[in-house]
């Protein structure tokens, strides 16, 4: 399988092998406050155990989640954060940003967890058509 | 004096409500409402709240405390439960 190009999203469906499908996973609400982003990354984890390939887009307050300095501890919740520096580990290596949130947010002065590809929005809602799934827990 | 906390991301259509409000009584932001901070579309008319908080507990769980206005008081658990028992009437806002 070839690596997409530098600031793209790969055609997930051109994966050599034929039994996987392709899924993006969007991930747009803050960490420890609710389930959603923890089941989220849970399901793209699982996925990808079973072959499948997964990309991850860090929408809205989803992008806290990459935040090095939260604490799960303060909502008494397990750090599902943590796993998203062994996210390479489980072949997901698509992780997205939108460019509007990294500047909206001020991502840059801030320390990661991992260094996410940034795309233009119009460029992500572009590449759905690329994904056998689109995933978006509410 | 009433205590108003938000706990959900502000809506541009609440502000005005809360504008109002704001100019006498305390606001409290707490959870994905401190989030709003971050957001230009509504830090600007937030920090110009005279009597604005943070929950200082979510702030530092979601990440983002250093990153905040540091003139915006960040209140502990308990200081929030003491401003609730002196307030005349304690309104969660969503």
């Amino acid at each position: 399988m070839t690596d997409p190009a530098p600031g793209t999203i790969s055609n997930s469906t051109s994966s050599s092998n034929s039994t996987s499908i392709s899924v993006m996973i969007i991930i747009d609400k803050a960490p420890f406050l609710g389930s959603n982003a923890a089941e989220s990354l849970d399901a793209a984890i699982a996925l990808a155990s079973f072959g499948q390939k997964v990309t991850l887009w860090f929408s809205q307050e989803g992008v806290f989640n990459l935040l090095k300095g939260n604490q799960a501890n303060k909502f008494n919740q397990l750090d599902h954060c943590a796993t998203i520096e062994g996210l390479e580990y489980f072949d997901i290596e698509q992780v997205v940003v939108t460019s509007e949130d990294w500047d909206k947010y001020q991502l840059a002065q801030t320390p990661l967890r991992l260094e996410p590809t940034l795309l233009d929005s119009a460029k992500v809602v572009d590449s759905f058509k690329h994904y056998h799934q689109i995933l978006r827990f509410s | 004096m009433m205590l108003i906390h938000c706990h959900l991301p502000l809506k541009s259509q609440n502000m005005q409500i809360l504008d109002l409000l704001a100019a006498r009584h305390y606001i409290l932001l707490r959870e994905q409402a401190i989030l709003s901070l971050l957001d230009p579309d509504f830090s600007v008319k937030l920090e110009a709240y005279k009597n604005l908080l943070i929950l200082k507990n979510d702030a530092e769980g979601l990440g983002v405390s250093k990153q905040l206005n540091s003139e915006i008081p960040q209140i502990t658990d308990g200081e929030f439960v003491e401003l609730c028992l002196i307030s005349d009437k304690t309104i969660g806002w969503s």
